[in-house]
């Protein structure tokens, strides 16, 4: 039986007409209806990432959901891809370290169909492994594509220092090429039997579909899925335990870094004003390293906000790294240390105001803040009243929350050594302090 | 006012298209499903405007536009009022389109459309910005060379362009560094006038209340009449068969062969069929997918027009294991002789492609913000005004199979290609 939980939008910032209600089989679901058009998104997350993985299966679950979308023993894979060609629907997938997450675009009237086969392709996978190779091969080439540009690549190597040894976040979910290519149907198979189960599910809708009919919708489709889940273990904390340094060599003409640092839990009292802080910061990484010093095309500043751990970060690409990390560290001292115009505090807050109002026309983007609220914290509405709290932010709250949680830093620079000297780099401390 | 024409563009929400005494094309589209208001101007310029001493320079001028101007004085006071009035703003200069484009909370709506109006009418190119500018076009420029596509993207137009300096937008170190106040004021000069461009608003504002502001505003940017963007030449030409082998990322093949399309700035009659036949390729249960990827060895394939004024191109390509690029290679020449025998072309296949463009526009026109930052700026510099993008659907609907024969005779049958393999162990450009 479906119970309306309830419906209504708390404060001015969190959206209208959300309705959460759960299917019998006990999957969340979260849905803002969005009327006057006739376009729909429908995300499913499975919730899991990092922390289902370990070592050996990296990847695994992007592979499995990327082959079973290929087709059912209901919907083979010609008869699905019919269905793709008639009702040019899209679905968008993507893999971090807490869920798996599926995103679907379609029109209103092709919803009935295009659920029912999702639903029947996690359930009942055909799994052809001519057609599953051909979807592994694209992954690793995707894959591949990414690690051979050192723009995406840095991210990695500065994990390297800062999550710290045995972390369930370095496991990565879109894989490696070891393990990417190491997997079959069978494992496919395997993998979606024990993890398509109701309790790691939550789905998020936004469109113009009522929450009555969008029920049974779903009931038809995803009230198949078999009851249970896993328990997923907390997320430790980060590893870092001193300023660290991790550098690569390459031949490249720009060079990279990046360097992140520890930052509240959704849901923290001090998320808001560390959130702040990190904006703060970028508006000040963009006015120092690049109008006043020109060392930069691409330079900023930020903090994740979705994960059960999150980390502050700075970015830049520049010739002249070692100047620019330098100048990165007297930014976020001068934040830290309250040096800082309010003008610029009420800014961040002016900016974020108009982000979530980009936001809204987007039914993906409204799909992924209810689901990503609801993971984190329990609450879809973490995202929307995140604006409530950034109002009338001061700067001594943005340097205390700064102060108190951006401590180690893990660095990553990824450099050609015959352009730049590598003996010149340290891990820079973020707390005035210097390393031997 | 010339004249207004008011008509739905979008199944969403109304669009208003005129134009001011001075050539200004003002589009504005009401959406109030959230907050929020976006401004873009959009003109005719891009590196095809180029030249080899001055290619870079439509780019770096993009640069420019969010530096000082006539109100605020340097790029400080330009980010403070910025965070003023909580603006997200971009600018991109591509070849053929340059646009600039800023949202503002609606109650903004005001001061967003001033702070427009000062950009774009009144740069200051202060030397010392420029200058400075240079370095950090130069790490734009040096971070490009780092993508894994980079060699594959010059390769093409060392092959495909007339003149290589109308196809490279980020342009080249020398002109670069060597930018200055001059040659900027003679861009503005040339190609920032009202007659050269557009104004694009969408989101939550009301029309006619907003009107008499914008006229009374954007009245006062002067008529041009300078700029050259309509006459200038085809920049595309493949005069022979021309087969290159490309370097690209390990462990990646990929195979294009490209045919010169029709333009867009005189030869639009042919682009409709031209659209329905690459919607047509693309259906994932026709031959074209069938015969390359679920029996074949392509991991992806696609066949489509790319709608341009001056670089339009037919293109057949796909994803393949590098080892097999050259079994590949004859297996799309073979595909590509197919589609001229008798029955390729269905009545229910074309029905179905038409279809998909139709959804394929719903899809685009969900978000209002990038119907003024993407769908606009693109259909009216390439079409030459919204007339284009307005009556397309009409146009699509009357292709038939003689139609995509007839186009496929004219722009693919026995006409040189260039053809290009991208493996690991391909050609590298200096």
């Amino acid at each position: 039986m479906i119970s309306i939980l309830f419906v209504l939008a708390l404060l001015a910032s969190a959206p209208e007409n959300v309705t959460e209600f759960d299917l019998d089989n006990g999957i969340h679901v979260i849905s803002r209806t969005v009327t006057g058009g006739e376009v729909e998104g429908l995300s499913f997350f499975l919730v899991g990432g990092s922390r289902v993985l370990d070592e050996s299966n990296q990847g695994i679950e992007a592979f499995a959901l990327e082959a079973a979308l290929t087709g059912s023993d209901t919907y083979p894979d010609q008869r699905w891809r019919e269905i793709m060609d008639v009702t040019l629907a899209s679905w968008n997938a993507s893999y971090n370290y807490d869920y798996s997450r599926y995103h679907l675009k379609c029109l209103s009237e092709d919803l009935p169909l295009l659920l029912h086969g999702f639903a029947d392709c996690l359930l009942e996978p055909e799994l052809d492994p001519v057609v599953v190779g051909r979807v592994q091969n694209s992954q690793l080439i995707a894959l591949q594509s990414d690690l051979n540009d050192p723009d995406n690549r840095i991210w990695l190597v500065a994990n390297k220092g800062f999550m710290g040894a045995g972390h369930p976040y370095l496991l990565r979910p879109d894989g490696i090429p070891s393990t990417l290519s190491s997997f079959d149907v069978d494992d496919a198979r395997e993998w979606l039997s024990s993890r398509i189960k109701s309790g790691n599910i939550v789905i998020t809708h936004a469109g113009p579909t009522p929450p009555e009919q969008l029920e049974e919708l779903l009931e038809n489709s995803f009230g198949r899925i078999p009851e249970g889940g896993d328990v997923f273990p907390l997320v430790p904390e980060f590893g870092i335990y001193r300023d660290t340094l991790v550098a690569e060599d390459d031949e490249t003409l720009s060079a990279y870094v990046v360097v992140k640092f520890k930052a509240p839990p959704v849901g923290s009292e001090d998320e808001a004003a560390y959130s702040t802080a990190m904006g703060v910061v970028d508006e000040m990484l963009w006015q120092v390293l690049r109008t006043e010093n020109a060392l930069t095309y691409a330079v900023f500043g930020g903090s994740t906000s979705s994960y059960q751990r999150n980390w502050g970060y700075m970015y830049i690409s520049t010739t002249e790294p070692v100047l620019s990390a330098t100048l990165m560290v007297g930014v976020l001292s001068d934040v830290v240390n309250g040096n800082v115009d309010q003008s610029v505090v009420t800014g961040v807050a002016n900016n974020n105001r108009t982000t979530q109002g980009i936001n809204a026309q987007s039914m993906d983007t409204q799909c992924w803040m209810l689901g990503s609220g609801y993971i984190s914290t329990g609450n879809w509405q973490t995202p929307y009243l995140l604006q409530e709290s950034l109002e009338n932010m001061t700067v001594y709250e943005i340097s205390r929350a700064l102060s108190d949680w951006a401590g180690d830093a893990g660095w990553g620079i990824i450099a050609d050594s015959a352009i730049v000297d590598f003996t010149e780099f340290e891990p820079w401390s973020l707390k005035g302090e210097q390393n031997e | 006012m010339l004249y207004t024409l008011i008509f739905m563009l979008s199944m969403n929400f109304p669009v208003v298209e005129s134009e001011l005494p001075n050539g200004l094309d003002v589009i504005i589209g009401e959406d109030h499903s959230s907050p929020v208001v976006t401004v873009c101007v959009v003109v005719n310029t891009g590196g095809t405007c180029e030249t080899p001493e001055s290619n870079g320079l439509a780019h770096f001028y993009e640069h420019m536009f969010f530096k000082g101007n006539s109100a605020l004085p340097d790029q400080t006071a330009y980010n403070s009022r910025m965070r003023e009035l909580g603006m997200i703003r971009n600018g991109t200069t591509g070849n053929e389109v340059v646009r600039y484009y800023l949202t503002v909370s609606s109650d903004l709506f005001d001061e967003g459309l001033e702070f427009m109006y000062d950009a774009i009418t009144g740069p200051l190119f202060n030397p010392e910005e420029i200058v400075n500018e240079r370095s950090v076009i130069m790490n734009e420029y040096e971070r490009k060379t780092n993508h894994p596509f980079w060699n594959f993207w010059r390769m093409q137009e060392e092959v495909l362009s007339i003149d290589k300096c109308r196809s490279s937008a980020i342009g080249v170190p020398e002109v670069i560094m060597a930018a200055d106040q001059e040659i900027m004021m003679e861009f503005q000069h040339q190609y920032y006038t009202p007659d050269n461009s557009a104004l694009i608003i969408t989101g939550d504002v009301d029309t006619e209340a907003i009107m008499p502001a914008v006229e009374e505003m954007f009245s006062r940017w002067e008529f041009g009449g300078r700029s050259d963007y309509s006459s200038l030449d085809l920049n595309i030409a493949i005069p022979r068969d021309t087969t290159v082998h490309v370097g690209g990322p390990e462990g990646m093949g990929m195979i294009r062969i490209v045919f010169v399309g029709p333009s867009m700035a005189n030869q639009q009659e042919w682009t409709y069929a031209a659209d329905v036949w690459g919607q047509y390729m693309g259906r994932m249960t026709g031959e074209f997918h069938n015969n390359l990827v679920a029996d074949g060895p392509f991991l992806d394939v696609y066949a489509s027009y790319y709608s341009q004024r001056f670089e339009p191109t037919i293109t057949f390509g796909g994803t393949i294991d590098p080892s097999l690029a050259d079994e590949g290679l004859e297996m799309m020449r073979a595909e590509i002789q197919n589609m001229f025998g008798d029955g390729y072309f269905t009545e229910s296949g074309i029905e179905m492609a038409s279809e998909q463009l139709r959804r394929h526009r719903l899809f685009n026109e969900e978000s209002s913000r990038d119907m003024a930052t993407e769908t606009f700026p693109f259909w009216w510099v390439e079409g030459g005004g919204l007339d284009y993008y307005n009556n397309y659907p009409d146009s699509l609907a009357v292709v038939t199979a003689g139609d995509i024969s007839l186009y496929l005779n004219r722009w693919v049958k026995e006409r040189p290609s260039a053809v290009f393999i991208v493996t690991p162990e391909g050609e590298w450009v200096e």
